[in-house]
């Protein structure tokens, strides 16, 4: 038995991650409206797009890193 | 005949012959038949089964039942709130199933303490919505301010205690819901621990979030209502089992022995009017006063939580209404369907992580709560907005500092703390502003004998707005 932990955990590659590309809101908020079966007329929809932005932006804060320290 | 200003005069005035809960009942519903068309307070009245009880409340105490402060007081329930002798909407046209021909457990705790229930008060569309000039529904106007909103969503409780239609009532708050028309209104009210007030025939928000909770014009008729609301109910899967006690039985003026945080940073960090912050800083002095000992706190967590709540605030109406939703979707008001749609935004892994965040707040807010006994913060940012400035993207980012209190489960009393004399640098009417005393889970006794105290030197809380004086002609 060796003396001190010997760590044979292989060295994970770096990967260059690629980046998403853009997504149009509105696609994505029709999308989620029409998943739920929710009759939504075309002005209705303008109206939600402004909302998935802030929902959206909220979600964020909730996925920081200070929280995630502390959960984690 | 003088209207009594709320909850305790009135019961001293049944218990002295000034008053019977007969003819205090039929001033009421006068009052109300005469100023609801302007105020919108009340979605539906209940005259007959209202009467009836008086009239039984009044026999009882000729015999010598006293069933305690509520007995033969004239109070309201939001229409929310399920009961035997009257329809309940919802504030609707969409109406959800299961909700009629009972009544809820608050309705039935009320009763039971011998309070006579006069109305059911405006609420915003099944809690969530705001005024829509589209449905047949009178709008809950404020009554420091006709042209502006009395707050949402319990409008008509706060509304209506407010302008002295009844002597207090009951809301529901899932984010602020007592709280923000208690500040609107210039009264008070309180979001009690959760579980400890029975949901049972309350239609739903959000399962984890909502509270019944009581409203009326100061803290001691508050602590009367929770009195009799508060206790177990195996009916709904939040209630939970605590020690029964008389809550206005522990209130007490002298503060020696309580530690009161400040908290500043929530002004700080918001867009909070000069006039507002130094309403506040005027009020939290008068702690000391008291003999609290107060010291400057910063909530750990403090956006975190209140976006967790946000996040669960948002998505679990949506499971509530999304088969109504689907079916009736015109019938719903335009914001609370766009409000209730957007809970198709959130994934389950926001979700899952808006519960995480509380349950880890939940254990930092208990040892922040082992440095003090209680803590003060602002309710409301804004004094009531005029109802052209209600919007539902306006609505999402204006700071009203109350719903991370929903997502802890802990209670939180709203009470008057002062005028606005201007609105965004313009000169208004007076407008209420509000600020309010969290704690810990259980602290709901404390935290009502902190603002009972805070009354007894301030009378913010016993002001009544112009044309709604406590004088009734003949009556």
């Amino acid at each position: 038995m060796p003396s001190t932990p010997v760590d044979n955990r292989p060295e994970l590659p770096a990967y260059d991650r690629p980046q998403l590309p853009a997504y149009d809101q509105r696609v994505v908020v029709a999308f989620l409206l029409g998943e739920a079966g929710l009759p939504v007329a075309e002005d209705e929809l303008d109206e939600l797009v402004s909302v998935f932005a802030l929902v959206r932006g909220m979600t964020r804060i909730l996925h920081g890193a200070t929280v995630t320290e502390q959960l984690e | 005949m003088r209207i009594p200003s709320g909850v305790a005069d009135a019961a001293a005035a049944l218990r002295s012959g000034e008053l019977t809960s007969v003819g205090l009942t039929h001033a009421l519903l006068a009052r109300i038949e005469r100023e609801n068309e302007g105020l919108g307070a009340v979605l539906g009245r209940c005259d007959e089964a209202a009467l009836n009880a008086a009239e039984a409340a009044d026999r009882a105490l000729s015999a010598g039942t006293d069933r305690g402060a509520l007995h033969g007081i004239p109070l309201a329930l939001k229409d929310i709130l399920a009961t035997e002798d009257a329809p309940t909407t919802g504030g609707s046209l969409a109406v959800l199933p299961g909700f009629q021909g009972y009544d809820s457990a608050a309705a039935e705790r009320l009763r039971s303490a011998g309070a006579v229930l006069i109305a059911k008060a405006t609420t915003s569309e099944f809690a969530c919505g705001t005024p829509d000039d589209t449905k047949p529904f009178l709008f809950p106007r404020n009554p420091w301010d006709t042209n502006r909103w009395a707050g949402g969503s319990s409008a008509g409780t706060g509304s209506g205690v407010s302008a002295g239609l009844f002597m207090g009532g009951v809301g529901t708050d899932t984010g602020g819901s007592i709280r923000v028309p208690a500040a609107f209104c210039g009264v008070t009210g309180m979001k009690p621990t959760f579980g400890l007030v029975s949901r049972f025939g309350c239609i739903p928000l959000s399962e984890t979030l909502d509270h019944v909770g009581p409203m009326a014009r100061s803290a001691e008729d508050c602590a009367h209502i929770l009195t009799a609301l508060a206790g177990p109910d195996s009916r709904d899967t939040g209630s939970r089992t605590f020690e029964h006690q008389d809550y206005a039985d522990a209130l007490d003026p002298d503060l020696t022995g309580i530690t009161i945080g400040v908290d500043r940073d929530h002004y700080r960090l918001a867009d909070v009017p000069g006039e507002v912050v130094a309403a506040y800083e005027t009020a939290a002095s008068e702690l000391a006063a008291l003999g609290a000992t107060v010291v400057e706190v910063r909530l750990p967590f403090f956006s975190e939580i209140a976006a967790a709540t946000t996040v669960v605030m948002n998505s679990e109406p949506l499971q509530v209404h999304g088969r109504n939703l689907r079916e009736h979707w015109d019938d719903y008001g335009r914001s609370t369907r766009l409000r209730l749609a957007a809970g198709a935004f959130y994934s389950a892994s926001d979700y899952t992580r808006a519960q995480a965040v509380l349950r880890r707040g939940r254990v930092l807010l208990g040892e922040f709560f082992q440095t003090v006994d209680c803590v003060v913060s602002i309710t409301s940012a804004v004094a009531a907005w005029r109802f052209e400035e209600i919007g539902l993207a306006a609505a999402m980012k204006t700071p009203f500092f109350t719903n991370r209190w929903n997502g802890l489960g802990m209670p939180a009393v709203a009470l008057p703390m002062g005028f606005s004399s201007t609105v965004t640098g313009s000169p208004t009417l007076p407008l209420p502003l509000s600020w309010q005393v969290a704690g810990p889970t259980h602290s709901d006794g404390l935290l009502l004998r902190v603002a009972a105290g805070y009354q007894t030197r301030t009378d913010w809380h016993s002001q009544i707005p112009p044309g709604f004086e406590l004088e009734e002609a003949g009556a």
